[in-house]
């Protein structure tokens, strides 16, 4: 498998390792939200790698967090203005949940355990394989409350989010292990380390 | 001394990027920012008083944005109020349409920082926004602070105009 399929597929961000998730949740109401809020995630976290990678010589280890920190912070900013000129009804109805991107543990985590250790080409591809995972899975979310709001009307409200949302992991973690055991074959019954 | 004077020294460079960088994009986009906002605004009080683009009250000024001044539009028996409170989240802003005798003909929100679902009772179209027509106002449960801040703000905009002095004969 890829480095880009392993970051969008096996370790996908929202559906195995559930990070991101209160983003995933409030904005997935509507597919044209999750897709602004997924543009906005993959900018952030693509140029805060890149960014990240390419000085993270210069970086002193005992002031690395606040480093990360501060870049994704600066990037979510950029972000945040370049909707609220261009694009200012999106802005308007997700404008929060844009500026809390700076605390998605998703972003620090990538930068933390890629970005700082590896070169440009491999962080880059890291963090695009991230954000497609994490924009597939909110824009599935998306997808399904609004078409289930027709019948279900919850579907579209906070409640939905959080019924809709587990059924879909659920099926997600099914799926996992049903392609594990066939892999493993005779060996699923050892513990997974 | 010398990790101390590494660490301070990688902060404080990428600070100095970081804050020029967005003082920089900041600037670009502000003009652009402007528009956009004045732009919403203007298509809330046209939603509000039925007024074309390009029209301006009595003393012909652009009914675009409120601004600092109320306005006024005599011939249609309206005066649109500015009034300003805070609510949960911080400002808000709206606009009361009034006539003559001072009965209430709408409410909009301008602007507001209401958290989000709990805001929602200021979206237009909202019935909560639309009984302020009648005299039959209520707080509503779940948002308290937010409506009565609203309510608050209204009834202080309402009392201290003073519509006689607004359309002399």
């Amino acid at each position: 498998m890829n480095q880009f399929t392993e970051a969008a597929v096996a370790r996908n961000p929202a559906a195995v390792q559930l990070l991101g998730l209160c983003p995933l949740l409030a904005v997935s109401n509507t597919v044209a939200n999750a897709l602004g809020l997924a543009v906005a995630s993959t900018v952030v976290l693509t140029g805060s790698a890149v960014l990240v990678s390419a000085v993270r010589k210069l970086i002193p280890e005992d002031v690395r967090l606040p480093c990360f920190v501060l870049v994704i912070a600066t990037f979510t900013t950029l972000v945040n203005l370049a909707m609220e000129a261009y694009a200012f009804d999106l802005y308007q109805r997700i404008a929060l949940f844009v500026q809390i991107i700076v605390t998605n543990c998703m972003i620090l985590a990538r930068i933390e355990q890629v970005a700082s250790k590896e070169g440009l080409g491999r962080t880059f591809v890291d963090a695009l394989g991230t954000s497609a995972g994490f924009a597939a899975a909110i824009l599935i979310l998306g997808a399904a409350r609004e078409a289930l709001t027709v019948g279900f009307p919850l579907a579209a409200l906070p409640p939905g989010a959080f019924l809709v949302a587990g059924l879909l992991l659920a099926g997600v973690n099914a799926v996992g292990a049903r392609t594990r055991r066939a892999r493993d074959g005779a060996t699923a019954r050892l513990p997974r380390p | 001394m010398r990790p101390l004077l590494r660490n301070v020294a990688a902060l404080a460079v990428l600070t100095l990027v970081a804050g020029v960088g967005l003082a920089w994009f900041a600037q670009v986009t502000e003009d652009q920012v402007a528009r956009n906002r004045l732009e919403a605004e203007t298509r809330i009080l046209r939603e509000l008083i039925g007024v074309e683009p390009g029209a301006g009250d009595h003393k012909g000024r652009p009914y675009g944005a409120l601004g600092n001044a109320d306005l006024v539009l005599c011939e249609r028996d309206l005066v649109v109020l500015r009034a300003d409170g805070s609510g949960y989240g911080g400002a808000f802003r709206l606009a009361v349409a009034l006539d003559l005798d001072g009965s209430i003909q709408g409410v909009r929100v301008l602007k507001h920082a209401e958290t989000p679902g709990f805001g929602d009772i200021l979206k237009a179209p909202s019935s909560w926004l639309d009984s302020f027509t009648t005299d039959d106002v209520h707080a509503v449960t779940g948002a308290t602070i937010t409506s009565e801040a609203v309510m608050a703000a209204v009834k202080r905009a309402v009392q201290m105009v003073r519509l006689e002095d607004m359309c002399p004969p």
